[in-house]
Order: C-alpha cells, then structure tokens, then sequence
C-alpha cells in the first residue's frame, strides 16, 4: 500500500476555518480500527475479564476528566455538555452490568463485548431527528474507541514529538485537547465546519485550520508533508521546492505581523491624534463569541441570526431563539451586541418558504419584505430580541431596508410586542435601539428622511456595492468590476455617514470593506469611526488606526473625492497607508 | 405494580443533565423502575437508558415501577418533572 501515488505535488481546496499557513509533517490522526472478528475469542475467566474492563473504564474516565480540565482551562466550558455526558454514560451502574453479563454468558472478549453493546447503542441515537440526542452517537462512539484502545492496550499517541499538522477524518474534543499544544501546527480534518471542535479550538490556540479535506486523511500518513492555508483553505500535499519556499516567505510575513498586532491588540484603536475608532465584531455562531473576546472587539456590531432559521428543519421557536440571543447578550455584557433580524431570501432560502423559484432572488422576497410579509415569524423573533435585552446591551437592526413605510411598520410591530411582552411580565429594555441596514440605493439616498425613524445607522457595503453598480459577483464574466471603492459607491457611503451625523445618530459600517485596510482611512477622513468586521481582522485595523491621524485622512478624502476612477481610488488609498503601516504581502 | 403516563414539560427535555437527576431519584428506591417511549422500555436507574429515550418537551413517558417503595418512587418522580428537574 505504501507509494500509492508518486509524490508529486497535489493542490486541493478545503473551508478555511482558522488563519494562519501551515507547514509540516503529517500526523495522521487515526484511531486504530479494530477487526471485531479478532476480539471475538472465547475467554475462560469471565470474572477477570470484568475485572480487566473495570480497569480500563477508570482509565477512561481518568482521561475524560483530564480532558474536561484542559478543555476549561483552555477553552472555557464550551464542551462542557460533553465531557458531562460520557462521563455519565461511562459511570452508568446499568450498563456496567450490562457489560457484565454479556461477558459472563457469551465468554467473549470485553473489547467484544463493549464494541458490540455501544455500537448498539450508537446507531439508536444517530436514528434521532433532535440534533442534540442524535450528537450523543458520537460521544457513544468516541467512548467505545477509548474504552477498546484501553482493554487492548493500545495508547493513543498524543504525544506529538515533534511539530506537526494533525489530520483526522474528525476530532472529538476529547481528542482535540490530548495533543500537546506546542507541537500542533494546524488541523486538517476531513468533515466539520466553521463550528466543529477542531476549527474552534485552532482560532482559540491560533493556529491554521483548513476542513472538508475530501477524505485527505484516508490516504496521506507520515511519510507525506503537507501545506495549508487557513486564508484561502488551499491544501497543498507534498509541495515541490517552489512551492514549499513560496508559503514558507507567507508564513514568516504572516507570523511577524502578528506578533507585533498581538502585542497592540488589547490597546484601544484611538488615531495619532486622539479620535477613538469603535472596532466592532460581525458574527453568526454562539462559539464565535470567543473569537470576538480573543481579537479584543469592541462588541458585536453584526449579529446574524440566518443560521438559527436555516440549519433545522422546523422554524425555531421564540424559546430557542431567546435562549440563543440571552446567551450572547450575557456573554459581552457590557459590550453591545447588534442582533439583526432575519434577512432570508436572496441566497439564502429557508423550508417551506422558498417553494417558487425566483428569478432574481436578491432583488426579491427577502430581508425585512419576507419578515413584515409573515408577521407570526417576525414577532417571534422581536418577542424574542427583546426578552433577551433584560440580559445585556442588545440592539435590533433591520436588513434591506429601502422605504421609510418599512421602518415604520416595523416600529409599530415592535410597540405592539412590547406592549404584549409588558402584559406577560416579561422583563426587557423599553428603550431598545432599532437601527436599519442601509444597503439598498434608496435606503441611501433617503437616508436624510429615514435617520429621523432610525436609532442608528448600518451601512452594509457588500449588498450596496452589488445594488449600487448593478454586479451580481458571484457572476465571474463582472464580478472583475465589483469594487465598493467606485466613486458611486463611496459617494452614497458620505452621504449616508453625513445624515446619520446632521440627525445626531450613531452609524457604523458592517461589511467586508471595514476589513479592508486601505479603506479604513478614506472612511475615517468621511466622519466614520464605527466598523464591524469579522473578529480576525480586529487586530490588523487596530493597528491601521493608530498608525494614522483623522486629519490626515481628511485630506485624503478631499482629495480622493476628486478622481472617478476606482483602480485610483483605490492605488491612492493604498499608497496613503502603506507610508504609515509597512505593507505586508500576503500575496503569492 | 403501579402504572403513570408522565409528561415532560422542561425546556428541552431528557438532555443530559435532567437525565442525570431522573436517574439519580430513581436510583434511590429498591423498586425496579421502568420508562416506556414510543415502544422503547428503558430502565430508570440508567443514564444510558433514559437518554435513549430522546425524550423532547411534551413527551409522555409511561413509568412501570415495582417493588416495596413503589408508590414513594412514584410520588419522587412526578414531584420532580412537576418542578421540570429544578433547572434555573
């Protein structure tokens, strides 16, 4: 089996799940897998073999708990639930007996017995339509290979000895937390997520992560060396000198610039000359709240509440959003948290609710037209937003946004639950701030006539980019001319800042251009210091901020207001920041 | 031998936790407890078991229970999915 393929390079594309580049060794991560038929042996000294798996189950539960402690040292108590449930699973006196009598009438092996009995067990949960009992199959089955590997003697090595990427078809935190953290130069696992074990816990220990490797760690193991990128998800399996050199330049670019972000990160971004800038957080994911603490965020300036509706197969409920929403709000509390309201529709379709196909989804039924249009939805979600605002700074944003009817309706909708949730002895915040998305066309050109309905100001510039230029970019043939700094683009972005400060309310900027360094000036020179970014790119505009001065930048919008062109736009823009922070280029 | 249809009304039903404390009363009486769901009977000393169950909210559970405590084991049961596990 060995020289399966020759080693020449392999290039591959997985989901980047935490940024950073990789370059090592393989450690494949790849619990033995027992042929049961060899376990099967008949035993003579049943009593014994009980004795021997007792053993092994306090080995197990040695490990657990061990496990439980590193993971909430490191990683707070996000696994928690976990660790809790197979610790009661490995302590229940039933199925310890159950074990026992299997052993003691079919003479089989304990590892036999075991394998046979959580297997069992397993495959009745992952039968469950509720996600949380159908995850338990896991943990069930995770405890079966541990309990194996105990009675077999087989140690797990997770004592990396020397640095190196761990692949695994899939990492159980349990797992996760074993390997020494000094020799893990990133994960890459064949299934998971954004949200999988391995891809929170790489943002924690800030190292790569790359997933859906496509069943990569089936056939790489230790003889091979890999490349990955945890900013593109690119895979590269036994690069060739070039390449090797060309990530390996990447990799020191990209850890010298942390290095001196990190050491800056915890110091507010304030400019040369005094102006504090508010460095916000755009999230999705209750896990990602670590993420926003870790990059030292201001607060959430983003929450998207997409995901709650559409990885389920039924609508949740007021409930499960509420506990949702209370969860975070507690978690930042003081620190704002901007829960926009759903903005389905457009790519992003829900069950039984996107039956007609339309033509142009994003010019369609979606955002705050899909919500007013099924009130029994919408106030769910507003009864559960404000519920959740007696337990931190929440605030509710309004998505697509693009005639004044639509804010008042809303604010109507919103007195009404109000009132409902008064009634019931509900506690929440009266004075709740409503702000809107301005990220359709009319939404800014009317921002002057919709600031006096709107607490604050959003802007989102990936929809208005695409609204404003008429570009769809997922369209390859135009997405070249999809580029927020055209003049048309950043002249209602003025605008817009310019009405929110003529009607005294707060604006911020929420799309990928607050990420994008060169940008953050030319918004700063336009009155804006409020952005919210994916929590990664925190500690780089942190440092842009206090590398410039709000005068300066004021300049630079008077003169970049002058040119029509956005390839200048831009190169001006460029030029103006890499005078005050060192390029760094990332690029290959 | 006594025979009650319980219904689960907490938050999220026979998670892990709540399952821990069913089990845990259970387990205090000599009496053999049985839960029956959906065909699946189960034994109420057992954490495993219990949870196999996948018992949502509003999930009526059918308790057989015998033995000497019987009608005491009962009474501990419903006394606790009344109060839905003392959770918060």
């Amino acid at each position: 089996m060995k020289n399966r393929f020759p080693k020449k390079e392999l290039k591959l594309h997985g989901t980047p799940t935490s940024p950073g580049i990789a370059i090592g060794p393989v450690y494949n991560f790849k619990p033995l897998t027992i042929n049961l038929s060899e376990l099967a042996i008949k035993i003579e000294n049943v009593e014994a073999e009980f004795r021997h798996f007792e053993n092994a189950r306090r080995k197990v539960l040695a490990q657990l708990l061990y496990a439980r402690q590193v993971s909430e040292e490191h990683y707070s108590n996000q696994f928690s639930d976990i660790f809790e449930s197979q610790k009661a699973f490995l302590e229940d006196p039933v199925l310890i007996e159950e074990i026992r009598e299997q052993i003691h009438q079919t003479h089989h092996s304990a590892a036999y017995v075991v394998s046979e009995i959580l297997s069992e067990k397993s495959e009745h949960f992952i039968k469950q339509e509720n996600e949380y009992f159908r995850e338990r199959a896991y943990d069930i089955l995770d405890l079966k290979q541990k309990l194996i590997h105990a009675l077999l003697g087989i140690s797990i090595d997770y004592h990396l000895t020397n640095p190196a990427i761990i692949v695994a078809e899939m990492l159980s935190p349990a797992d996760t937390v074993q390997f020494n953290r000094n020799f893990i130069l990133g994960f890459l696992t064949d299934q998971g997520g954004k949200t999988s074990h391995a891809a929170i816990m790489a943002r924690g220990l800030r190292i790569p992560s790359v997933v859906n490797s496509a069943g990569l760690s089936r056939i790489i193991g230790k003889q091979d060396f890999l490349i990955i990128d945890g900013f593109e998800g690119s895979i590269i399996l036994n690069p060739n000198p070039e390449t090797r050199e060309q990530y390996e330049k990447l990799q020191k670019k990209y850890r010298r610039h942390e290095s001196s972000l990190t050491k800056q990160a915890r110091k507010e971004a304030r400019t040369k000359d005094g102006q504090k800038v508010e460095l916000m957080a755009n999230i999705e994911f209750i896990q990602e709240v670590s993420d926003v603490k870790l990059n030292y965020a201001d607060g959430v300036g983003l929450f998207r509440t997409e995901s709650i509706f559409i990885e389920r197969e039924t609508l949740p409920d007021e409930q499960d959003q509420f506990e949702i929403y209370k969860k975070v709000a507690e978690q930042l509390d003081p620190a704002e948290l901007v829960i926009r309201t759903v903005d389905l529709g457009g790519d992003k379709l829900i069950k039984g609710y996107s039956a007609e196909e339309e033509a142009n989804p994003f010019l369609g039924w979606r955002g705050i037209r899909f919500c007013l249009d099924r009130p029994m939805i919408f106030k769910q979600q507003l009864r559960a937003i404000l519920r959740a605002s007696a337990f931190g700074n929440v605030k509710i944003l309004l998505p697509m946004i693009s005639n004044m009817k639509e804010v008042q309706k809303t604010r109507d909708l919103i007195e009404q639950v109000k009132k409902e949730l008064q009634q019931e002895g509900h506690a929440f915040n009266r004075e709740i701030a409503v702000g809107i998305m301005i990220e359709t066309p009319s939404a800014a050109l009317m921002a002057a006539q919709l600031a006096p309905l709107a607490d604050f100001f959003s802007i989102g510039t990936n929809d208005l980019t695409q609204y404003v230029l008429a570009i769809d970019r997922t369209n390859n043939r135009v997405a070249k001319s999809y580029n927020t700094f055209n003049p048309s683009v950043l002249r209602l972005i003025a605008e817009t800042i310019q009405a929110a400060d003529r009607n005294k309310i707060p604006v911020t900027l929420c799309g990928e251009f607050a990420a994008q360094p060169e940008a953050v000036p030319l918004l700063i020179g336009m009155g804006l210091f409020s952005f919210s970014m994916n929590p990664f790119s925190v500690p780089e505009i942190k440092q842009v901020v206090r590398a410039i001065k709000k005068d300066e930048c004021g300049e630079l919008y008077r003169d970049v207001a002058k040119l029509s062109d956005e390839q200048a736009i831009e190169k001006t823009c460029r030029q103006f920041l890499d005078k005050r922070v060192p390029p760094l280029n990332l690029s290959k | 031998m006594i025979k009650e249809i319980i219904k689960i009304t907490n938050k999220h039903g026979l998670h892990a936790r709540p399952a821990a404390h069913l089990v845990k009363v259970a387990g205090k009486f000599e009496s053999d407890i049985k839960i029956i769901k959906d065909g699946l009977e189960v034994n109420g000393k057992s954490i495993m078991g219990v949870m196999m169950l996948a018992a949502e909210p509003g999930s009526e559970l059918t308790f057989v229970i015998n033995g000497k405590d019987e009608q005491e084991a009962l009474e501990a049961i419903k006394e606790l999915v009344k109060n839905n596990f003392y959770e918060e």
